[in-house]
């Protein structure tokens, strides 16, 4: 034989060889499901930092130990392939049992068709909660934000889908020696105005203090929006307040009122509130590194961990590969409100915004198709239990979503504070309304910015925007109605012939969320026609 | 022996007659449960499968009717075929359960189905069945239906206000659990929305609690709303009553540290 | 002209015509269906999951309207040309290979401009997303340094004022409005594709050296050479280029997204086409519409393809 024809060979041997381990690996794991007497769980996420995956194995064992005959089996899967990934799974009727929430599984079509809705269960005690303090606190009520919104309620849906494992707070890191050595001390701004002392300090003395140019924030696309964002909702509370006439009924973000003012030319871009939140938007920008909307998060990061920035603003979740990258001490405290006598911004706020409705996420849903359904379902309440949170809490570094459990010292500045006011709306109410305004934000914070270049552009494009957004919303209400008829209809006839029990209230529950969507709707509908325009597109 | 015979073949008939349609009964829960599980052309496929000399074809054509308005692609044929099958059920029985629903979602399909809706022709349908059948669960839902589009066209205040006040009378007749409630919910928003008297708007509200909401929010955003019209009405013991359900059911809500002001304020002797 | 077989030639080894079964159920799967799933789609109102009502031309009518679409052609207007002068360098540095004497060095350098393909695109666009990075980007260092900022700051002051160029604030050359183009057309730069010197070499070396000594006994100079020989000779590639760089940049969109979003950045200046369908698909939701709109960018691409077919002839 030539050594042509051996090298041949040799490759193509090796190239059945590849192919005959992963023909093994996929059969010998498929082959473990079939015919077993082994109950098996399977639960997907992405959450690939260590002490996450970690923690969810923690929790695995410790049900597998109560629960002999069950085997529970975590699948982490790379964030930007998860997206695809799920919808396969769930297209090809393969999903494992738990889910975690992510944008490819949060659409209302998808969680109406593939997700089985969890409020019929979270009315009651978790029985894992037996022998702590939430012993006969209904599950919902056991978690932080008791399940209220996004992600594990649907508000169109009307109805819980996710059960989560932590939450999510927006804090400002610091570098703590950074800022000793700049400022002079540790004593940290609790109002806007000691915290835009403290930029201005870093300004004016940072070079000279530490010998290289010190930005006082690190700024990027997504970590701005966190301070920037917080400071305009503060700004429009009174507004907000005022749109809602006063009234708490639908203070959480249904700003169908504010579009339709704004439409009806009700409400200006120019309104004091409005410009007076953009301009504190700027001011805060000002102190970030010339050019941070073009950058990213990492980018911000580097800069920060570098020591070329005193201070970041991103989520809790940050707090483990911030202080393992950082060689040196990080400190955090809250985004700073103007307080009411703050001579230029106080007199638009109530005061500092509540964090009740920080979201808990982390969300698992139930696979509608699980084989093990009940199962599954009570490995999510044994996961969602305070001890197993507690569990989760300590091993992923990451805070606790179930109320009582105990966090560490270091992780107690980032749990939510839950005194405070309604926060006001955020500036962009549709894809539509976001994208102009991203467009447009480049006149606001560039270093030639100002309040009024900004919303002289905006004003040319808002209103084709807001329109464009308004007709999406009608459209999604409409979607959301004829789904929710169908399953009306269907159950109507299985509580008349008496075959699921359940139906009856079913029927009940569908009768009262049809008469929620169709008000929005006809609110909607009728807006739209009386400003003589198509409710839809 | 030989009527015997006769009658050991009838009841011998029934038995194999009844086994065949119970299976047909048992075809379409399985068609209805597909259908509440949003998997329309498996539920299709079920519906399809009852045959014509079944007695629950009727059903069946009624599923599919039903199905019709939502198996992919939506089109205005499947729509007018919809309809046309909706009608079918109708022709044969028009007072039964099933006609009285199949009567409700023709006005349906001419408020939500359709590409271009046709309210007035949903409302009239609504109102026909309402007038015929007022005591029937289904009729009174499509009286809220109703009130919705009638209150929520685009009407001079004045006409609004007569309907307003010609529904709170009809309304009062209503027994239907679901009907009672979501036809307050709907008066109550509508008093907010329009205008109309915080007395009223308050009254609402309270007889939807007293029917009572099944969601969770829903009774949130009742609870709290009851609160502030209340205060709004000076009515203080109504409302730190409202407001302290509000805290004990919705502990977690994020208006808790709001309400808790309010209770405070509402507390304090008048100056 | 080849010979032409018959039919009953053609079927004798019918079982031959199997192997070419699988690359059929590929191409079809991967490339014809989501074509026409996507022709299909753009008759509907979809939302992207199973829930889609037919609206007949509805998103077609929407598309002459839609203001943004007509102005992100005018923004690929721009780059096609710009494109088509960045084919010049590829074409130069692949007649300075092809004239040097020693083959040994033609292969060296051919290596050299091949071995940065191993570099992923993706690689390479966050690369220039870092040159472009206004702190501590290349692009502002190597303006600072060479004096090229103070020029930009004279000519913005007056001629262009523009506002954007100021002494000792950083170019912020992906967040400024009038810089977004710009900074698109430099990305990139010497501009110095491989495949296309490749090709380019390929067609230069099929021109026989007895050209050459006819042209220099004529005495012809270097860039008569170049206008009347070399560049007649490789058309064919050009052309081909051409067609290429015409659909990829009509279709392109990755270099935009990256560097700026999904929104277009700064005054949606970046928004291009394919960019504005991703932007309707994933950030609207309305995935019926961004099939419409690829239609309507096919149509544009056959069209601009034809014309290059009929007016940029190869003379043989």
């Amino acid at each position: 034989m030539n050594r042509e024809k051996v090298m041949n060979l040799i490759g193509l041997s090796l190239l059945a060889a590849c192919f005959a381990i992963a023909l093994t690996r996929v059969f010998s794991r498929t082959a473990t499901h079939l015919g077993s007497d082994v109950v098996t769980i399977r639960f997907a996420h992405y959450q690939l930092e260590s002490g996450v995956r970690g923690a969810f194995d923690a929790i695995a064992r410790e049900y597998e130990k109560i629960h002999p005959g069950v085997v529970v089996e975590q699948m982490s899967i790379p964030e930007n392939v998860y997206p695809t990934w799920t919808v396969t799974q769930l297209a090809g009727g393969t999903a494992p049992d738990l889910i975690e929430f992510g944008n490819s599984t949060g659409t209302d079509e998808r969680l109406a068709r593939y997700f089985q809705p969890l409020t019929e269960w979270v009315g009651s005690p978790n029985p894992y909660n037996k022998g702590t303090s939430l012993e006969k606190t209904p599950w919902r009520q056991t978690f932080l934000d008791g399940l209220t919104g996004w992600p594990n309620y649907n508000t169109n849906l009307l109805e819980i889908y996710g059960m989560p494992n932590t939450v999510v707070t927006i804090r400002i890191f610091y570098n703590r020696d950074l800022y000793r050595k700049i400022i002079g001390n540790e004593t940290l701004p609790r109002t806007y105005q000691e915290f835009i002392e403290v930029c201005r300090k870093v300004e004016q003395d940072g070079e000279r203090i530490t010998g290289h140019k010190v930005i006082p924030i690190a700024g990027s696309k997504s970590n701005a929006p966190r301070i920037t964002e917080s400071l305009f909702c503060g700004q429009v509370q009174k507004l907000w307040a005022q749109y809602q006439g006063d009234d708490l009924r639908q203070a959480n973000g249904n700003e169908a009122v504010l579009r339709f003012a704004v439409l009806k030319h009700k409400l200006s871009l120019y309104d004091p509130a409005i410009q007076s939140a953009y301009q504190i938007t700027h001011d805060a920008g000002q102190y970030m590194q010339p050019g941070f909307m073009q950058l990213n998060r990492e980018d911000a990061v580097f800069t920060f961990t570098q020591g070329n920035a005193l201070m970041i603003a991103t989520g809790s979740y940050d707090t483990v590969s911030l202080t393992s990258q950082a060689p040196f001490e990080i400190g955090v405290f809250p985004v700073p409100y103007p307080t009411k006598d703050d001579p230029t911004y106080g007199k638009f706020v109530f005061g500092p915004a509540t964090e009740a409705g920080a979201p808990t996420q982390g969300s698992f849903l139930l696979y509608m198709e699980s084989k093990h359904k009940q199962q599954a379902l009570d490995f999510l309440r044994f996961m969602t239990s305070q001890k197993m949170n507690a569990l989760f809490a300590a091993k992923s570094g990451w805070l606790p979503a179930v109320i009582g459990v105990d966090v560490d010292e270091k992780m107690k500045p980032f749990m939510p504070v839950m005194d405070g006011y309604i926060n006001g709306f955020r500036p962009f109410w549709g894809a539509d309304t976001y994208r102009v305004i991203d467009n447009n934000q480049y006149l606001l914070l560039g270093s030639d910015g100002s309040v009024k270049k900004f919303l002289d552009a905006l004003s040319r494009d808002f209103e084709g925007a807001l329109i464009s957004d308004s007709q999406n919303v009608n459209k999604t209400s409409r979607n959301n109605l004829l789904r929710q008829d169908v399953a009306l209809a269907s159950y109507m006839q299985l509580s008349r012939e008496g075959a699921a029990p359940a139906a009856a209230k079913k029927v009940s529950e569908l009768n009262e969320i049809e008469t929620k969507l169709e008000l929005d709707l006809d609110d909607g509908i009728l807006e739209m026609n009386e400003l003589g325009l198509p409710p839809m597109k | 022996m030989r009527d015997l015979t006769v009658r050991l073949f009838v009841v011998f008939s029934w038995f194999i007659v009844s086994a065949v349609f119970a299976n047909d009964t048992a075809k379409l829960q399985d068609a209805w449960t597909s259908a509440s599980r949003a998997l329309p052309d498996e539920a299709m496929a079920g519906f399809k499968q009852i045959p014509a000399s079944s007695p629950q074809d009727r059903e069946a054509v009624y599923g599919q009717a039903m199905m019709l308005l939502t198996v992919q692609p939506v089109t205005r044929g499947n729509i007018d075929q919809s309809v046309q099958l909706f009608q079918s059920v109708i022709d044969k029985d028009s007072s039964d359960d099933l006609g009285i629903t199949a009567k409700y979602f023709l006005g349906r399909i001419e408020q939500i189905y359709r590409f271009e809706p046709d309210y007035a022709k949903a409302i009239a349908i609504y109102e026909d069945l309402f007038h015929n059948h007022p005591e029937h669960p289904v009729a009174q839902r499509a009286f809220v239906k109703l009130v919705l589009l009638k209150l929520y066209d685009r009407i001079p205040d004045a006409e609004r206000a007569k309907d307003f006040s010609a529904f709170e009378s009809q309304g009062s007749k209503l027994q239907d659990h679901d009907a009672v409630r979501d036809f307050h919910l709907v008066m109550a928003q509508a008093c907010a929305k329009f205008g109309f008297s915080e007395e009223k708007r308050l009254e609402h509200l309270l007889a939807a609690d007293a029917a009572g909401v099944v969601k969770d929010d829903t009774k949130a955003n009742l609870l709290v709303s009851i609160a502030e019209v209340a205060r709004k009405l000076n009515r203080k013991g109504l409302a730190l009553q409202y407001y302290h359900k509000f805290l004990d059911e919705c502990p977690r809500d994020y208006r808790t540290y709001t309400v808790q002001q309010r209770i405070a304020a509402t507390e304090q002797p008048a100056q | 002209m080849p010979a032409t077989l018959s039919h009953r030639k053609a079927l004798h080894e019918w079982q031959l015509y199997l192997f070419l079964v699988p690359s059929l159920v590929l191409v079809a799967t991967f490339m014809y269906f989501p074509a026409a799933s996507a022709i299909y789609h753009s008759f509907f109102d979809w939302q992207g999951g199973d829930a889609a009502r037919f609206t007949g031309l509805a998103n077609y009518r929407r598309v002459i309207n839609d203001v943004v679409l007509w102005r992100s052609f005018e923004t690929i207007g721009i780059l096609i040309i710009a494109n088509i002068f960045k084919l010049i360098p590829s074409i130069l540095l692949a007649v300075l290979i092809h004239r040097l004497g020693s083959e040994k060095w033609q292969y060296w350098y051919r290596v050299l401009l091949v071995l940065p393909m191993i570099v992923p695109g993706l690689v390479r666009l966050f690369i220039w997303k870092f040159f472009f990075d206004p702190n501590f980007g290349i692009l502002n260092k190597v303006l600072d340094f060479t004096g090229g900022k103070t020029l930009l700051i004279a000519l913005d002051h007056h001629f262009l004022h523009w506002g954007i160029f100021h002494a000792g604030v950083p170019v912020p050359w992906l967040s400024e409005s009038h810089l977004i183009i710009p900074s698109l057309i430099i990305w990139g730069f010497p501009w110095i594709g491989t495949v296309g010197v490749l090709i380019y070499l390929a067609g230069l070396q099929s021109i026989g050296t007895e050209v050459y000594e006819a042209a220099d006994l004529d005495g012809v100079n270097s860039f008569q050479k170049f206008i009347h020989i070399e560049l007649p000779l490789i058309m064919t590639q050009v052309r081909l280029s051409l067609v290429l760089l015409i659909i990829g940049t009509l279709q392109g969109f990755g270099l935009q997204f990256l560097l700026l979003g999904a929104n277009g950045g700064a005054g949606g200046s970046g928004m291009v086409p394919g960019l504005w369908m991703f932007n309707r698909a994933f950030s609207a939701g309305e995935f019926g519409y961004a099939c419409a709109l690829g239609m309507v960018l096919f149509i544009f691409i056959l069209a601009l393809t034809l014309l290059n077919n009929k007016y940029v002839r190869v003379e043989k």
